[in-house]
């Protein structure tokens, strides 16, 4: 049983809790900047806190000081582990070294001994410092010491000492005996000189080091009395000339020339014929497709490309590009309809071929446009020919394929199909073809012959097709889908139709609104700028006819959702130049159909700094010099036409790139691009940041290493 | 020892301990955005 004083103690601990909130007093205290001890101590004595709520409290922030100590303990290991890694290491030890080179450079020359000591002791094949070589060098007391190092990276660092043999190429202390012979000894003793070159090269940050490199290694090797392997060293190069990385992949073989001559500099006895044969075989493979795939403009194309590989020094085979070309050319000919030869121009691709000196075989091709002629698939082909033909055959005499008009045309009136018919039982049939077709048709229709437009089947044909697919004659061009009519000379029906197909709409539901909605939205996901101008073209005209025929429609509402249709497609524009075009292009559009939004800067600030951000975040290029390349345009054409952007947002985003950690490679390209970033950058009148600047030059020694 | 006078003291050591520990996580806390800094500098390399 307690005794009265035992029982006060324990009424002492057991004072009840007050139900005060003790938790969130003591999270409360936690959070204030400002709490203080006296502040608490005031509240800790203000005598409504029981001994339980105290203890309470003091278990809580005993809690809390346990967690932040076990913050700090695994922040200690994590900042531990950064500090082990090698490029933490790197630039710690570069700053070291720096200051101690411009105190005392024997000290300098001390810490390297050093370093060299601590890492390959470890058995790490890496050793910093070596940056500095050229200076030490120059101290006459350390030589031996030098050398004895240098013959220590040689035997447990290899690669790392090859990479700086062409500073050692002069290195000849008279106080050491034999001091760059015994390091190239050292550095040779069981390895192949060509495997060390090959490694030394892949390593280096352009391929014009890579070159010096080997060229050094080879030295070396002759000077320690190794041969070294000329033939391994040349067929890596040859691969790396025809494979090397282009990070502007849209034509092949950038700096052809320049790498055999770099390689030719090197002595490296790259097999050129072998070479170019192979340049050309890769050409021919990439640029002969499917003749289904090749229109005049993609034949027209490939030829651009084999005209850029050129200019990089591929000596291009005329004869094994001309056969190419003529079977491009057979293939497309033979694939395509008759009409489209009305429609494409050949002249370009003859132009283009006569520019790379490539003969095409124009009797070869005559005759293969006469059996196509000759041939149509079908009786709608054959009547569209014969209609056309006159037109057809002079257009291809004008572009140098003389065909004979009067065979052609004496063969297709021979076809069971058209022979003893007359003139207007041929345009009865082709009428009769056509109402068949817009019947069916889901995307355009082809009128055979522009006059048939007056005949009434042909009139009613096209207003039930109008009005199937209203979208396509309300936009574009008007009379887009009916290929082959001169819609300028058919102004009145063309008017009437996009009435008639108007005022049906006009009962949809939703009505106008929706339907231009709509259709300017399916556009949107299939089409850029370039396509939605065009589907906006006619737009002024069909809202016009509605003012004009009070056809009902809510012009503030539609400006405001097509104004959003074309933000979200110039959002989208991958280049610069299309978003500019896009944006005047749209623009002028939407003014001239009265629907341009007054203009809202802060609007149009906010997508245009989204294309300036753009420009600079995907950064696909490896090559730091093209990441902000886009901005000077983006800024001048912004200049011209007064649109601000957020200038700060980019600042910090561009000078957040710069400084982004990367691997050692990407270190090195980034510095050594530096110069031309600024530039670039200050064309777009962005500077950057002291400390980016400082971040960056920080690496200057370690770079180039 | 009075039951007053006996809470009363206990109440004074547990007010003390509060205090020291109210100390120790501001000071620990300040340590930790310090570390947290030196972090992300070293990330940033």
């Amino acid at each position: 049983m307690a005794t009265p004083e035992q029982s006060s103690q324990k009424q002492e601990f057991t004072e009840a809790p007050s139900g005060i909130d003790v938790e969130g007093l003591v999270q409360e205290w936690l959070a204030d900047p400002d709490m203080d001890m006296l502040h608490i101590s005031e509240q800790l004595d203000n005598g409504e806190l029981t001994t339980a709520d105290l203890q309470e409290m003091e278990r809580i922030l005993t809690e809390e000081e346990d967690q932040e100590d076990q913050r700090v303990a695994d922040l200690h290991k994590e900042i531990g582990d950064l500090l082990k890694t090698e490029k933490t290491q790197d630039v710690m030890i570069v700053d070291e070294y720096q200051e101690l080179m411009g105190q005392d450079p024997r000290a300098s020359f001390q810490f390297f001994h050093e370093q060299v000591q601590k890492y390959l002791k470890k058995g790490d094949d890496y050793v910093s410092g070596l940056f500095f070589l050229e200076e030490f060098k120059d101290i006459p007391e350390i030589q031996e010491d030098l050398k004895n190092d240098l013959v220590r990276i040689a035997k447990l660092a290899p690669l790392v000492l090859a990479a700086y043999l062409p500073v050692l190429e002069d290195w000849n202390p008279a106080n050491v005996k034999s001091a760059r012979f015994d390091v190239y000894r050292e550095l040779f003793k069981g390895r192949d000189p060509a495997d060390l070159a090959l490694k030394v090269f892949e390593n280096a940050s352009s391929s014009h080091l890579g070159f010096n490199r080997v060229v050094a290694v080879r030295d070396a090797a002759k000077e320690a009395g190794y041969g070294m392997d000329e033939r391994k060293v040349a067929e890596y190069v040859e691969k790396y000339i025809l494979e090397r990385p282009n990070g502007k992949s849209y034509y092949p073989f950038v700096d052809f020339k320049e790498q055999m001559d770099l390689a030719d500099g090197a002595q490296i006895q790259i097999d050129k014929t072998k070479l170019q044969k192979e340049a050309n075989t890769i050409l021919a493979r990439k640029i002969s497709v499917d003749p289904e795939l090749l229109p005049t403009w993609k034949i027209q194309g490939s030829l651009q490309s084999l005209k850029e590989a050129k200019d990089q020094g591929v000596a291009i085979d005329t004869a094994l590009f001309s056969g190419v070309l003529n079977q491009n050319l057979l293939g497309y000919i033979e694939q395509y309809p008759v009409a489209r030869l009305l429609g494409a121009s050949l002249v370009g691709v003859l132009e283009g071929a006569k520019e790379l000196s490539l003969s095409l075989n124009i009797s070869m091709l005559k005759g293969a446009l006469t059996e196509r002629i000759n041939t149509p698939k079908d009786e709608k082909e054959l009547l569209e020919t014969l209609f056309n033909l006159d037109s057809l055959i002079k257009r291809l005499k004008d572009e140098g394929f003389d065909l004979h008009y009067e065979d052609i045309k004496a063969k297709l009136e021979q076809d069971s199909r058209v022979d003893g018919k007359t003139r207007g039982e041929l345009d009865a049939r082709a009428v009769e073809l056509f109402v068949k077709e817009c019947e069916v048709a889901d995307d355009s229709v082809r009128l055979p012959k522009d006059a048939l437009l007056d005949n009434s089947d042909v009139k009613k044909a096209l207003m039930d097709l109008a009005i199937r697919k209203p979208e396509k004659m309300l936009f574009g061009s008007g009379l887009l889908l009916v290929f082959g009519v001169d819609a300028k000379k058919h102004e009145k029906f063309t008017k009437e139709l996009r009435f008639h197909v108007l005022y049906s709409v006009s009962y949809m539901s939703g009505g106008v609104n929706n339907f231009i909605v709509k259709y300017l939205e399916a556009q949107d996901k299939t089409v850029y700028s370039s396509g939605l101008s065009n589907a906006l073209s006619s737009l002024k005209e069909v809202l016009e006819l509605a003012d004009k025929y009070n056809i009902f429609y809510d012009r503030k509402v539609l400006s405001e959702n097509v104004n959003q249709i074309v933000w979200d497609v110039l959002d989208r524009e991958d280049s610069v130049r299309d978003w500019f075009f896009g944006y005047d292009e749209l623009y002028v559009k939407l003014d001239e159909a009265g629907l341009g939004l007054p203009a809202k800067s802060e609007e149009l600030q906010k997508h245009f700094t989204l294309l300036a951000q753009k420009h600079v975040e995907p950064r696909t290029s490896q090559d730091p010099e093209d990441w902000f390349s886009e901005l000077p345009e983006i800024h001048d054409k912004a200049g011209e036409r007064g649109i601000m952007y957020d200038g700060v947002a980019l600042h910090e985003q561009i000078n957040a790139i710069l400084v982004e950690p990367m691997d050692r490679d990407g270190e090195i390209k980034r510095y050594l691009a530096l110069p031309n970033i600024q530039a670039t950058l200050d064309k777009a009148g962005i500077s950057l940041d002291e400390a980016t600047l400082k971040r960056i030059k920080f690496f200057s020694r370690y770079m180039e290493q | 020892m009075p039951i007053a006078t006996a809470t009363k003291r206990k109440k004074l050591e547990l007010k003390t301990k509060i205090m020291e520990r109210f100390a120790g996580v501001k000071r620990k806390r300040i340590f930790v955005d310090s570390l947290v800094k030196q972090k992300q500098i070293l990330t940033q390399i």
